[in-house]
């Protein structure tokens, strides 16, 4: 199954998830890349939920999708929380 | 009476948006988020020969988002009981809009405070802001989740002394300006939380500069429950009464997930 960002681009869900966990580890420093999987959460990584608000520029520039920020704040609590919450934006293809 | 229908008035522009997606949560009190995220406290105080004190601190919140990068906040807090004297006791209520301004969040809150007997009340129109996140110097960020991590705010208020006793007359005078500074740091490990907010004041009137520290150690055990040790000490509004107090009790958190 594939979606469609704002800009028209086609994504699987794995893309999503890849692209997500890559955006989250450059906000990461000095966190091992192998230790970011879709069930880590961002208590584990150390954010605190202010800090999940630098999510919304990279998501919007590499996934073209503009995250709403008290959601970011309340209601993603993992990598994987905020994977579906950008599958959730996208329309389907 | 100015402040008030301010506050009136933001309350009900409020509703209509928190009618939309809003998210409770309870916690110990809504000065800063992890003050939100310690549980909300009812401790019991047993002493020989002595009547039975209790100390209560809560607080409950009502979030939604405003369009893409902000939201609003309505809420309510109790820091009372009655191992606390009446004039150290706060109650307040908040009406708070934030929006994202990169690399800051800028918050405009209208605050109403009140002491427990209602003899010192204040509303107050402050703005507030704190950058987003700055790995380097740990604000918001723990590197890899060890470790302790802070985050600074500052702001600036205005307000009115909508009610007040004689002997709390010149604490600040109506039509008061307030510059304030806060620092809250937080610290987890294996599920417990320990979280220190420290808030400094520069205000007019015979409040002057002022200090207030809290503190607090939650353990989960289960339901939302915890074992919570807190304590705090200093001055802080509507009274700017000096105090300290330790205390072990039963915490309850709800998070809204």
């Amino acid at each position: 199954m594939r979606r469609k960002d704002d800009e028209g681009k086609e994504w699987t869900v794995d893309e999503v998830t890849a692209e997500v966990i890559a955006i989250v580890r450059e906000l990461s420093p000095g966190v091992g890349s192998a230790a970011t999987t879709a069930r880590t959460t961002f208590a584990k990584l150390g954010w605190d939920s202010w800090y999940r608000l630098r999510l919304l520029k990279p998501v919007r520039k590499r996934l073209h999708e503009r995250l709403p920020a008290q959601i970011v704040m309340d209601k993603v609590r993992s990598v994987g929380d905020l994977r579906d919450l950008v599958w959730a934006l996208m329309e389907d293809a | 009476m100015r402040t008030a229908l301010l506050v009136l008035l933001a309350i009900a522009g409020a509703a209509p948006v928190l009618a939309q997606a809003p998210t409770v949560r309870i916690g110990h009190s809504y000065t800063s988020e992890r003050a939100l995220g310690q549980p909300a406290t009812f401790v019991l105080v047993a002493e020989q020969d002595r009547p039975l004190l209790t100390t209560l601190d809560a607080a409950v919140v009502v979030r939604a988002p405003i369009g893409r990068v902000g939201g609003l906040t309505l809420g309510a807090r109790a820091a009372a009981g009655s191992a606390r004297a009446s004039e150290k006791r706060v109650f307040g209520a908040l009406v708070r809009y934030w929006r994202v301004v990169n690399p800051a969040v800028v918050s405009l809150d209208v605050d109403y405070e009140a002491d427990g007997g209602l003899d010192v009340q204040k509303g107050v129109l402050s703005l507030q802001v704190t950058p987003i996140g700055v790995p380097s110097l740990r604000i918001g960020y723990a590197r890899g989740g060890a470790g302790v991590s802070w985050r600074p705010w500052l702001g600036i208020g205005y307000g009115n002394v909508l009610s007040a006793d004689a002997s709390a007359a010149g604490i600040e005078p109506d039509g008061f300006v307030r510059v304030f500074g806060r620092a809250e740091l937080g610290y987890r490990r294996a599920g417990a939380a320990a979280t220190l907010e420290a808030t400094g004041w520069l205000a007019q009137g015979s409040a002057g500069s002022a200090g207030y520290l809290k503190g607090a150690l939650s353990v989960p055990i289960g339901s939302g429950f915890s074992i919570v040790a807190s304590g705090e000490a200093g001055r802080q509004p509507p009274r700017f009464v000096g105090g300290r107090r330790l205390g072990v009790g039963l915490g309850y958190s709800l998070r809204g997930e």
